[in-house]
């Protein structure tokens, strides 16, 4: 899911198998991505969602990266 | 490409309170409460950053509310009776009012998952207005501000309890709190206080 903020952020929202000790894997990955501003793994529920604040709606680019990491990344569709 | 609509806001923290409240922390999932809010999981995660952050942010937002609500028509440099008596109100309205706010505030105050320190400037400089301007005007007997507040709130919000649960102590019918009740729980509370 995909939503524009009047400030042009865009939150898109992931499924996802990504665990604790997955974190310091992904870490570098998505922090070197121009495209995100923000970026966290809510470990808590069961979904793993994956929350990205990013300049562009690019849900595709999120998924690729996931999944040449290895991980199943999904778009939650509102 | 849609904006914040805050009336889904509204309704994802209404019934995440209500979650707590009847299955505690545990038994608040972002599946239920997308159910129970009639919105999707995705909806949830534009609003909150995490199931953390939504719960911080719950408390944020009620704390507030509690805090705004206490000081309607209070002035911190009223005589002490008249301060608390308006506070007793104040108080007590809220939580008739909200109910499950009251039962969700007193299950943070037991959690690690919530950091408390963050509290509503104006409320606290008001309460210590208060509190120092009655002692130094011998309206008031200096204490530990934990014996303070035990001594001058704790009693509201044990009666409150009975009167929103219906209950009593064992084998009692249910406890109503009336004005007269009030009165007589307040005054044995200012005579505790009184120098």
């Amino acid at each position: 899911m995909e939503t524009q903020y009047q400030d042009n952020k865009h939150v898109l929202v992931f499924k996802t198998n990504l665990h604790f000790r997955d974190m310091k894997r992904i870490e570098p990955v998505l922090n070197a991505e121009s495209m995100i501003i923000k970026w966290n793994v809510d470990l808590t529920d069961i979904d793993n969602v994956l929350r990205v604040e990013s300049h562009v709606p690019h849900t595709d680019h999120v998924i690729a990266i996931l999944t040449t990491q290895g991980f199943h990344c999904e778009e939650l569709i509102d | 490409m849609r904006k914040r609509d805050i009336n889904k806001e509204i309704i994802i923290r209404e019934k995440a309170i209500e979650m707590i409240v009847h299955q505690g922390f545990d038994g608040l999932s972002m599946h239920k409460l997308a159910k129970a809010s009639g919105v999707s999981v995705a909806t949830i995660y534009i609003y909150f950053k995490d199931r953390e952050d939504l719960i911080q942010s719950l408390y944020t937002e009620e704390t507030k509310k509690m805090a705004e609500a206490t000081l309607v028509n209070f002035d911190p440099e009223s005589h002490f009776d008249i301060g608390l008596k308006v506070q007793w109100r104040n108080r007590l309205q809220y939580c008739l009012k909200n109910p499950y706010s009251m039962t969700f505030m007193e299950q943070v105050k037991h959690s690690p998952l919530i950091d408390r320190s963050v509290m509503d400037r104006r409320f606290l400089d008001a309460m210590s207005t208060f509190v120092h301007t009655a002692i130094e005007r011998k309206e008031l007997i200096p204490l530990p501000v934990e014996i303070y507040w035990s001594i001058a709130f704790a009693p509201l919000y044990q009666l409150v309890k009975f009167h929103i649960s219906k209950t009593s102590m064992p084998g009692r019918a249910p406890f109503v709190f009336n004005e007269e009740r009030i009165d007589q729980a307040l005054s044995l509370v200012l005579k505790a206080l009184k120098p």
